[in-house]
């Protein structure tokens, strides 16, 4: 999935990655069979950049989000796994507040990979609500945890 | 019981040291075309269809 990250880089896609890979991506080794992207709901452009990135792994357009929430979330097969955008979702907040607390992480092969930012990733995670999800919160509340106890001045 | 069995313990330790762990690949998931969903429930019952066809292919096959 390095590739595609990397072609997102280079054709300035706007993405944030959510889901499990970001929780694996935050540390907690985990499995999850596809890739999901978080991208502005009706940025066209933005749109047509992801399609020139991937070029024919995408074997139908990208639309933008209905007025009624239609095309919310679009599933692809790709030689480099399943990748899934989200055009929006529970927990998420608009792209462009998350896009400002976007954390960036890297692969296990060091690229660089822009994430939705813990606090709403922790919110993501309540708001799915599977199984799943809520062990991935408690993992990420620790590390919430655990930046707050960095951040804190030391008292010795 | 060891303490390393609990899942809280784990995920106290992943914590506290976090590292990226290398992804398996996914070597036999059915082949299908793209799909766009409307609801997360949409796309989670699907998804539990694709699960149920791999799993009655003897289930997923991991490989680095």
């Amino acid at each position: 999935m390095d590739e595609v990250i990397r072609r997102f880089a280079t054709h300035r896609v706007r993405y944030l990655v959510i889901g499990g890979q970001a929780v694996r991506l935050a540390g907690l080794p985990r499995f999850s069979m596809d890739w999901d992207f978080f991208i502005p709901p009706r940025d066209a452009a933005n749109l047509r950049r992801i399609e020139a990135a991937l070029g024919d792994e995408l074997d139908c357009p990208l639309d933008a989000l209905g007025p009624h929430g239609e095309n919310a979330i679009q599933t692809y097969q790709t030689q480099w796994g399943v990748i899934q955008f989200h055009l929006g979702g529970p927990g998420l907040p608009a792209f462009e507040i998350a896009e400002q607390h976007a954390q960036t992480y890297a692969t296990e092969n060091g690229t660089p990979v822009l994430c939705l930012g813990l606090a709403d990733l922790l919110m993501s995670k309540v708001r799915a609500g599977r199984p799943q999800d809520l062990q991935d919160a408690e993992f990420l509340k620790r590390l919430q945890l655990r930046a707050a106890q960095d951040r804190q001045p030391d008292k010795t | 019981m060891k303490r390393t069995d609990e899942i809280n313990a784990k995920l106290d330790f992943w914590a506290a040291k976090p590292q990226v762990a290398p992804l398996p690949r996914l070597a036999n998931l059915p082949r299908f075309g793209h799909r766009k969903f409307d609801s997360y429930r949409e796309m989670n019952a699907w998804k539990q269809t694709l699960l149920a066809e791999l799993a009655s292919h003897g289930g997923a096959q991991w490989t680095k």
